[in-house]
């Protein structure tokens, strides 16, 4: 039977739930020093209806673990053969527990900032599905000119959350698109509550620009790629927030 | 509250479309299938050519002839792509393939 691993963590005492996906038992797998949780579980019995609590499941048995400890999380749903979750391990379990230890006292913070409206002619790939082309020919100078405009609020809006929120953090990461950034902190657990104190919703010019803040959330926009193809991604169910 | 529940609504409806996110090649769609998989890659390209341009455009490393250059070749880049997937019937989204374990091809431009 395929296994629907939850997450990896170092090998400690921890409380884990005893059930897990569909009351499944959540069972540990426990190698080179790290501890994976997991259930049994075939493919299609989160199919359908069932796929959003399944999800939820999944999740809340993660963020249990997590609350004691820091946890690299599979992406749901992942189903694996207890083989290949071993070779996995084995194959990495130096980068896991480099990761691990390095940021034992780590949590990640979101903080999405996005544009308020979408002026033409340059729009979104949101809006690209409703509307052709630019109405008027423009030319490519303009063309980047404006994109350059949509980018500019939200350049600034995530320059200073980086500058206000700079004692707390460890590292950061962004990633971008023409409407929004998303900007990853990396920060002590005990700085979160902290952290989003500074970053009230004023920060940003609420005619341009909207944020919200999320987390605390499992470091896995700081944990490099693996070598072999098992995700580390976590879907973002949002614990609190600032908006 | 709701804004949290509303973002948590639509990652869930997402991760459930998962399976209709990726590449279904049947005889019936070769073309469709295999169009998808073509643009999505030249839409990521695109994606990536394009935060290149805006970066070198805030650090003043191109003149005003290349910046004409590069943002009429995005430009056409990105009507083009739009008209190719109107044509075989994909919306901007369908673009985004979903790569399981790996998550998405770029990610989504929901809030």
């Amino acid at each position: 039977m395929p296994l629907l691993p939850y997450c990896v963590f170092l090998a400690a005492p921890s409380e884990v739930p005893t059930a897990g996906v569909e009351n499944r038992v959540v069972r540990h797998l426990d190698l080179a020093g790290l501890s994976v949780i997991y259930s049994d579980l075939e493919t299609n019995e989160i199919a359908g209806d069932k796929f959003q609590p399944a999800a939820l499941k999944f999740h809340e048995v993660i963020d249990r673990v997590f609350q004691q400890r820091a946890v690299i999380p599979f992406r749901f749903p992942t189903f694996l053969s207890e083989v290949t979750l071993r070779d996995h391990l084995e194959k990495d379990s130096e980068q896991y527990l480099n990761f691990l230890r390095a940021h034992a006292e780590h949590v990640q913070m979101e903080i999405r900032i996005w544009r308020a409206e979408v002026p033409g002619p340059v729009r979104s790939s949101r809006d690209d599905a409703k509307s052709a082309a630019p109405s008027k020919p423009i030319g490519g100078t303009e063309y980047m000119k404006r994109l350059l405009e949509l980018q500019m609020p939200l350049q600034l809006a995530a320059r200073e959350v980086q500058r206000i929120s700079e004692p707390l953090v460890h590292e950061w990461k962004t990633d971008e698109g023409r409407d929004w950034i998303r900007v990853f902190a990396l920060v002590p657990r005990k700085h979160v509550d902290d952290l989003r104190h500074r970053l009230s919703p004023s920060l940003v010019e609420p005619r341009r620009t909207h944020m919200r803040v999320t987390g605390p959330w499992p470091a896995t926009q700081f944990f490099a790629r693996s070598s072999t193809p098992i995700p580390h991604n976590v879907l973002s169910i949002t614990r609190g927030e600032n908006s | 509250m709701e804004q949290a529940i509303e973002g948590l609504n639509q990652e869930l409806a997402t991760l459930a479309d998962g399976s209709a996110q990726r590449i279904d090649c049947t005889p019936e769609n070769i073309e469709q299938g295999l169009a998808r998989l073509v643009l999505s890659l030249i839409e990521l390209l695109r994606r990536l050519l394009e935060r290149q341009a805006i970066r070198r455009m805030e650090g003043a490393t191109l003149n005003e002839q290349q910046i004409e250059e590069m943002g009429l070749a995005l430009m056409k880049l990105e009507q083009k792509i739009r008209e190719l997937a109107g044509h075989f019937g994909l919306r901007p989204e369908d673009l985004n393939l979903d790569l399981g374990p790996l998550g998405n091809l770029w990610t989504d431009d929901k809030k």
